[in-house]
């Protein structure tokens, strides 16, 4: 056993290894691409900052918070274009919070406008941190983790992923061509939950069963929702985060639900492969004199309750956090809780609340359609 | 409206279809939702932002595990695994935070301005608040894999007491790499439900290289990596502790298990 887990460590240190060279390799290479932009870009070398001003403000409920803003006169060197090599100096308001605007560090590769020669030397204006390595670091790193950790089950789940990256471009931009989006998410869903299942089980009656329950409890997910939205009158999607404005109102009605649809599809997936799983299992393992139908029933009832607990404080963690720092605005601002639960985080809160529906609806309809498969089997009495 | 309606039909089908655990979930959601509104109220007030969402990520992290599937050998495990990857990547945290520099607010988000009523000069910083939102994100899908993983080792464990670490160490394994694969789907369509809008946004107006130096996409990315990451590791570390201490603890509460279900 000592030899075993010997080599096991060996292994272990070299694929730790592997990794970080793949994350260095690639944000080292990305962070020098610097020939493939026609835009200026310039490493920040040096940064001197210098107290600018103050700006007080009152909230409507009176509370007074106050900002500073400083200067930052920073040097940088040119690394492409025609002045590549030379020195830039260049200047930057940001505010303490920044909620809209950048503080610059040194050592930091800046896109760079307006580059115009006076008497002492260059003279630019920054226009944003150059972020492509970040990206593409991370990116790798996710990925050699998921080889690392998953093994061959991991580089399937990295092809699932790229299908469906690739699957939701060419949906959008078809959207963005004047189709409707809720009809070609549809047919989207359906063939991914076929495809992962497939990856998952391959063709076996578990791939069966968890896409027919997968594909009845989304669409009564979606009934559920969409009546609500009939019965509670007009959405105000002026709050709605990143919509093109201006927007038509049953254009994203229809993103809205599109989005209720795909949000809860992961989820939904998770318990009702719990489910059937547990089912067939069972119907494996179990005694077949106690294998009745009731029996099944509560065992899956038993299996659905412990896993929806965590399933919907996942919803809630994920889907909400993104909205933190405008909560956090909007009540330095003297906007009301209510107000902001109602109209800020509305599409946060919607899209959480589907999905728990979904949770909740897949642990009777997966347990409905296992049953019945297998009685019809004559597996189960 | 529409959220009274979803809550409503939300708790309604959990008392309907789920037994006395499931009804607990209504309250753990409760409790959970309160207290996110409280650690709100307490970065508001002043209190650096940071140390507040570190303070709560425990006691969240508590609540679920500990209130939602009570107190044994799982959520306990589950509970050390979810802090040990929570240290592992704080670095991380830091190192992400600080080279996408994507703090605050986008170009590409409704504006506030002074125009609209708003004022943008909060005096709360932005790049700490994004340490809040990674963390938050992450918390969920962390608790969720953990005890996932850790309630299959107890059943194997259970199964059979005899079994050799390194054997149970191996089947922990092989289970985490299942539940990973389904964990990341989940949240990987959560996040793509989320930012849709900003897909379109990205392909009806912008080009290929000024998305990926943008600081919507930086911003957002690092929160959605982060959580990959954060469930890649928490599968080998609840499968190495969980091994351990199930295999370590009383061996009492296995077989009383085994006596049940005989």
């Amino acid at each position: 056993m000592t030899m075993h887990m010997k080599i096991d460590k060996k292994k272990l240190i070299i694929k730790i290894f592997i990794v970080i060279a793949v994350f260095i390799g690639v944000s080292l290479a990305i962070s020098n691409d610097y020939s493939l932009y026609s835009h200026d870009i310039g490493k920040i070398t040096d940064v001197s900052e210098k107290f600018a001003y103050e700006h007080t403000n009152q909230n409507v409920s009176g509370r007074t918070y106050t900002e500073k803003f400083y200067t930052q006169t920073m040097t940088a060197v040119l690394k492409n274009g025609d002045h590549k090599g030379q020195k830039v100096t260049l200047k930057n308001t940001y505010g303490k919070s920044q909620v809209y605007d950048t503080k610059y560090f040194k050592g930091e590769s800046i896109f760079i406008d307006n580059i115009k020669a006076s008497s002492g030397g260059l003279y630019g204006s920054p226009a944003g941190v150059k972020r492509d390595w970040v990206i593409a670091s991370v990116t790798a790193l996710l990925l050699a983790l998921f080889l690392v950790i998953g093994g061959k089950e991991g580089a399937l789940t990295i092809l699932s992923l790229g299908l469906n990256m690739v699957a939701f471009y060419f949906v959008l931009k078809e959207y963005t061509r004047g189709h409707n989006i809720l009809y070609m998410t549809i047919p989207m869903v359906i063939l991914f939950t076929w495809l992962l299942l497939f990856f998952m089980y391959g063709r076996h009656e578990k791939t069966y069963l968890s896409f027919v329950s997968t594909l009845i409890t989304i669409m009564a997910a979606a009934l559920i929702a969409t009546v609500a939205m009939r019965f509670s009158g007009r959405i105000d999607f002026d709050f709605m985060d990143y919509l093109n404005q201006p927007y038509d109102q049953d254009d994203a009605t229809l993103i809205f639900l599109s989005e209720l649809i795909i949000g809860c599809l992961g989820a939904v997936m998770d318990v009702v492969v719990t489910i059937v799983s547990t089912v067939a299992e069972i119907t494996k393992t179990a005694d077949p004199d106690a294998l009745t139908w009731k029996n099944v029933l509560n065992s899956c009832r038993a299996v659905g309750d412990d896993v929806l607990g965590t399933m919907i404080s996942l919803m809630l963690f994920t889907n909400i956090a993104a909205d933190i720092p405008a909560f956090i605005l909007y009540m330095r601002n003297g906007v009301a809780i209510m107000t902001i639960l109602r109209y800020n985080v509305f599409f946060e809160l919607a899209r959480f609340l589907s999905g728990s529906i979904g949770c909740v609806l897949s642990i009777p309809i997966a347990s409905a359609v296992a049953l019945l498969y297998y009685r019809r089997k004559k597996v189960i009495a | 409206m529409m959220l009274a309606i979803l809550s409503a039909a939300l708790f309604a089908l959990i008392l309907i279809f789920c037994g006395n655990k499931g009804a607990k979930s209504i309250a753990t959601t409760c409790i959970n939702g309160a207290f996110l509104l409280g650690m709100l109220a307490v970065i508001n007030m002043g209190v650096p932002p940071f140390i507040v969402t570190l303070a709560s990520g425990v006691i969240l992290t508590s609540i679920t595990l500990f209130y939602q599937n009570e107190v044994n050998i799982k959520s306990k495990v589950s509970f050390l695994s979810v802090l040990a990857v929570l240290l592992i990547v704080l670095p991380l945290v830091f190192w992400l935070i600080r080279s996408a520099n994507a703090g605050g607010f986008n170009s590409e988000q409704y504006e506030i301005t002074d125009a609209n009523g708003y004022s943008r000069n909060i005096g709360i910083s932005m790049p700490a608040l994004e340490a809040c939102v990674m963390i938050i994100a992450l918390l969920g899908t962390l608790i969720d894999t953990s005890i996932a993983i850790s309630s299959a080792i107890y059943e194997i464990r259970a199964n059979n007491s005899r079994i050799p670490l390194a054997d149970l160490m191996k089947s922990a394994f092989t289970v985490g790499k299942d539940v990973l694969n389904t964990s990341i789907h989940t949240i990987f369509y959560i996040y793509v439900a989320e930012y849709m809008t900003l897909m379109i946004q990205y392909i009806t107006d912008y080009s290929f290289s000024y998305v990926i130096n943008s600081k919507s996409l930086a911003g957002e990315f690092v929160s959605v990596s982060l959580s990959g990451i954060g469930c890649c590791l928490i599968v080998p570390v609840t499968a190495l502790l969980g091994s351990i201490l199930i295999k370590g603890s009383d061996t009492s509460d296995a077989e009383r298990t085994e006596a049940r279900d005989v």
